[in-house]
């Protein structure tokens, strides 16, 4: 079954299986290539501040959005009948401000979070309908064990 | 003790580069006693990073929280059992187990190799115990697992809970196992590259390290996906996480690599091709822990940010330049022996699956580093997510499914119309049924329907060739079927057992398309006592019951299930507050009903002041299947790996040759 080494000559004409193949080939990476293409373009959520929301007006309307700020926690509300979450995402330096929807049970340590990330689309009346939402935490293992705190016990139903 | 762990870390680090330096330089200046003092520094190296590792187990169970790694992955009343396995719950532990987990293959590989190829292995070696300096060297200077805190604090913090599951246990070792392994068929790579002896002979040889490391990466991957499943409370298996995708690119290239190296051994093709293909998979190995542990790429998977990311940006940089310089170098000896016959043959079937996964390779590769892409390229970071994955790898999927079916059936050279008719005619019909079947029955999704059509022609065409190789053993031996399908796999276990892993990936499909097709989900709040129904079950609300033991406090909300009026039992769906963690850490504990027909998988997800609660609830049809399938997959491998006489005595021929051209 091992192959007996006897090079063959590569002088005259490339074989017509080998230019096939190779057709062949380019088609399956050509497709392969558009169908990331299009998934990108599709599929694509735009990391933004909420800063620069504000300054796309209506034109971010419908856009895959991706948003990283501090969640005003005076505003959250949470309806447990419907389960739909609201809240405001306000950026501390320059006071802009984005009304969040999720229709979905709040994140495990949102009310701790230092800011989350949502990601989602702006609706035509400027509501954000979030898809996802990340909760960032701090970096509780590292800074908390270096700085010798104690650990606090906290209460279960903490959201 | 952590001194000593710390001092032995020292000793294996200059013994790994000694190692290195012996046993590349003996081997160029043919100075045997250079390559056996090599070979003595890899014992040595072996015994010292044994050491390290113990002495780490050692200082968890003993709870030594002065030392700072032992302070985060245990506290008092943890149980034992995981903190023996917290050692890998961190990075500078999961290093050091990786580094563990690679002198072990690097002896092995000694060891097992040690009457061959003189001129061959001790590069092969020399290449592993030079990536295994690159680990000791984050170990002692970037993560060095023994640090100690300067006070002791009076209990620790434990490890992460979401990693206090049975699961997750085996998920890092065998992940590691898997990453670490791939380095064996690399190091065979370029140590053919470096000692010119390019023919298949480090292909053969290492053939099974590969089986090893990808069954390994296999099991990781599938328990990965089963963690996810059982822990994290959102009804699904697969995130595209960049951290799952981390696991998975090796994966992929990895099987293109055991594919292809089938076309060198049958008929001396794509040898350079090969090797692009295994040092990818080693590369992306260590990309794979770059991505988990540099912190460059958001994840759910909260790691620390660390400069490591540096040293392994730098490490990968290193192994791509020098494997494709060499590469380049060596291009003369890897001239094919053969040409492509015929564009309907077995050899092109394998070089369209390996461009077909490595277009899957690319497109989850595209995918997870798309943010830094496009952050260069228009200064937005873009993010794509499962929308992304689903849409773009779906169709490449159903491809390889489809070349997976028809490649098998195929001879290699050229196959002739007859054989075509007879060979993919029977499966056709199959599929055809099979699809026919589900429209009539009131399937009418188009993208199930394809991909169930497809993997019912996997299965046809493949137990069409059992059927045959059994039907011909039966005739031959004049046994029962039962005893001629033994026979059959012990004859030729590379092939069969290769069969039976394609007969896993069917099932696995079938899971896939069920769950993710077929799939409800449901979020319910409800007052305690009262009932509700999802779908054909019946969910009645018991009292809550709460419970604490010296690590966490749970509140668990029971529901008593039914199906059509059938009583399936209770299930106690709960909240787990982990209070030793700074901050608190709330998990949830997912209950989950399984039959082969379906889940039913219902999640608390929270206590609410008004005496309601809210669950989340998902039914999953054929969840089942999916592990149904990683098994066979698992066990299919371990057929492949096994010794196979017919394949011995072709190595016994390759070492024969080998050790004509070394005299």
């Amino acid at each position: 079954m091992t192959a007996i080494p006897h090079p063959q000559e590569r002088i005259g004409p490339i074989p017509r299986t080998k230019v096939k193949f190779f057709a062949g080939g380019t088609i399956i990476v050509l497709a392969i290539a558009a169908l990331i293409f299009n998934g990108v373009r599709t599929a694509g959520n735009y990391y933004i501040t909420l800063d620069e929301l504000a300054a796309k007006g209506d034109r971010a309307i419908g856009q895959g959005l991706r948003i990283s700020a501090p969640v005003d926690k005076e505003s959250v509300v949470y309806d447990t009948q419907q389960i739909s979450l609201a809240f405001d995402l306000v950026d501390p330096e320059s006071g802009a401000r984005q009304h969040v929807v999720y229709h979905d049970v709040m994140p495990d340590l949102f009310m701790k979070s230092e800011s989350v990330i949502v990601e989602g689309r702006l609706s035509e009346n400027h509501i954000f309908q979030a898809e996802t939402i990340l909760v960032k935490c701090p970096s509780k293992y590292e800074s908390a064990l270096e700085e010798g705190q104690q650990v606090p016990a906290d209460h279960l139903n903490q959201n | 003790m952590a001194d000593l762990g710390h001092l032995s870390l020292m000793v294996a680090l200059a013994l790994a580069v000694y190692a290195t330096l012996a046993l590349f330089f003996g081997t160029r200046r043919r100075l045997p006693e250079l390559i056996s003092s090599g070979r003595n520094a890899v014992w040595g190296a072996l015994a010292m990073t044994a050491l390290a590792f113990l002495a780490l187990e050692y200082l968890l169970i003993r709870q030594d929280f002065s030392v700072a790694y032992v302070a985060r992955q245990t506290s008092l009343g943890q149980p034992l059992f995981y903190t023996i396995t917290g050692v890998w719950g961190g990075q500078e532990g999961s290093l050091l187990f990786w580094a563990f987990v690679l002198i072990l293959y690097t002896a092995a590989v000694m060891y097992f190799h040690r009457d061959d190829f003189p001129e061959l292995m001790p590069y092969v070696v020399a290449v592993m115990t030079f990536v295994l300096s690159f680990f000791l060297v984050v170990l002692n200077f970037e993560a060095p697992p023994f640090r100690r805190l300067g006070f002791v604090p009076p209990d620790g913090q434990g490890l992460n809970p979401l990693l206090q599951n049975p699961s997750m246990i085996m998920h890092p070792p065998m992940l590691y196992a898997g990453f670490v392994g791939f380095t064996a068929p690399f190091a065979f790579a370029i140590g053919a590259l470096l000692s010119g002896r390019t023919g298949a002979a480090w292909v053969r040889l290492s053939r099974r390290w590969t089986l090893v490391a990808w069954m390994f990466l296999s099991i990781g991957i599938l328990i990965g996906g089963n963690w996810a499943y059982n822990e994290l409370g959102w009804g699904g298996y697969w995130a595209w996480d960049p951290v799952e995708n981390a696991s998975l690119m090796p994966w992929l290239v990895g099987t293109a690599f055991l594919h292809s190296v089938m076309v060198q051994e049958h008929r001396g093709m794509l040898k350079v091709w090969n090797m692009v293909l295994i040092i990818l998979t080693f590369a992306l190995s260590l990309f794979g822990t770059f991505l988990t542990r540099s912190g460059v790429i958001e994840s759910i998977h909260a790691f620390a940010v660390s400069n490591i990311g540096t040293y392994f940006l730098t490490f990968i940089g290193i192994i791509l330049l020098g494997s494709f310089f060499l590469l380049f170098e060596r291009l003369d000896h890897l001239k094919a022996d053969n040409e492509l016959d015929s564009l309907v043959s077995r050899e092109s079937a394998f070089l369209l699956n390996n461009i077909v996964f490595l277009g899957l390779w690319f497109a989850v590769f595209w995918g997870t580093i798309y943010p830094i892409v496009s952050e260069g390229l228009t200064g937005t970071k873009i993010f794509v997510g499962p929308p992304y994955f689903n849409q773009v790898t779906g169709p490449i999927i159903l491809l390889l499914l489809a070349l997976m079916g028809v490649a098998p059936l195929l001879p290699w050279r050229r196959a002739s119309r007859a054989h075509l008719l007879r060979n993919l005619v029977p499966p056709s019909i199959v599929a055809l049924v099979v699809v026919v079947g589900l429209i009539l029955t009131g399937y009418s999704k188009f993208w199930a329907l394809v991909a169930l059509g497809i993997v019912a022609f996997v299965a046809a065409g493949h137990l069409m060739e059992f059927w045959r190789g059994v039907r011909a053993q039966m005739q031959r031996t004049q046994r029962n079927p039962l005893t001629a399908l033994g026979d059959l796999i012990a004859k030729n276990r590379r092939r069969y057992g290769g069969y039976i892993i394609h007969l896993g990936v069917v099932f696995m499909v079938v899971g896939i398309v069920g769950s993710s097709f077929y799939n409800t989900e449901k979020d319910v709040t409800v007052r305690i006592g009262e009932s509700f129904t999802v779908g054909a079950y019946q969910v009645e609300t018991l009292p809550l019951l709460e419970r604490q033991d010296a690590i966490k406090q749970s509140v668990i909300a029971p529901v008593r299930v039914s199906r059509n009026g059938t009583s399936l039992g209770t299930l106690d769906p709960g909240i787990d507050f982990h209070f030793k963690v700074p901050g608190g850490q709330r998990e949830t504990e997912v209950a989950v009903r399984s039959t082969p027909i379906e889940d039913f998988y219902i999640v608390l997800a929270g206590v609410n002041d008004d005496n309601t609660v809210t669950f989340k609830i998902f039914i999953n049809p054929l969840v089942f299947w999916l592990w149904v399938g990683g098994v066979v997959l698992v066990a299919g491998t371990w057929i492949a790996f096994w010794p196979d006489p017919r394949e011995e005595r072709i190595l016994e021929r390759v070492r024969a040759r080998e050790l004509a051209l070394a005299s």
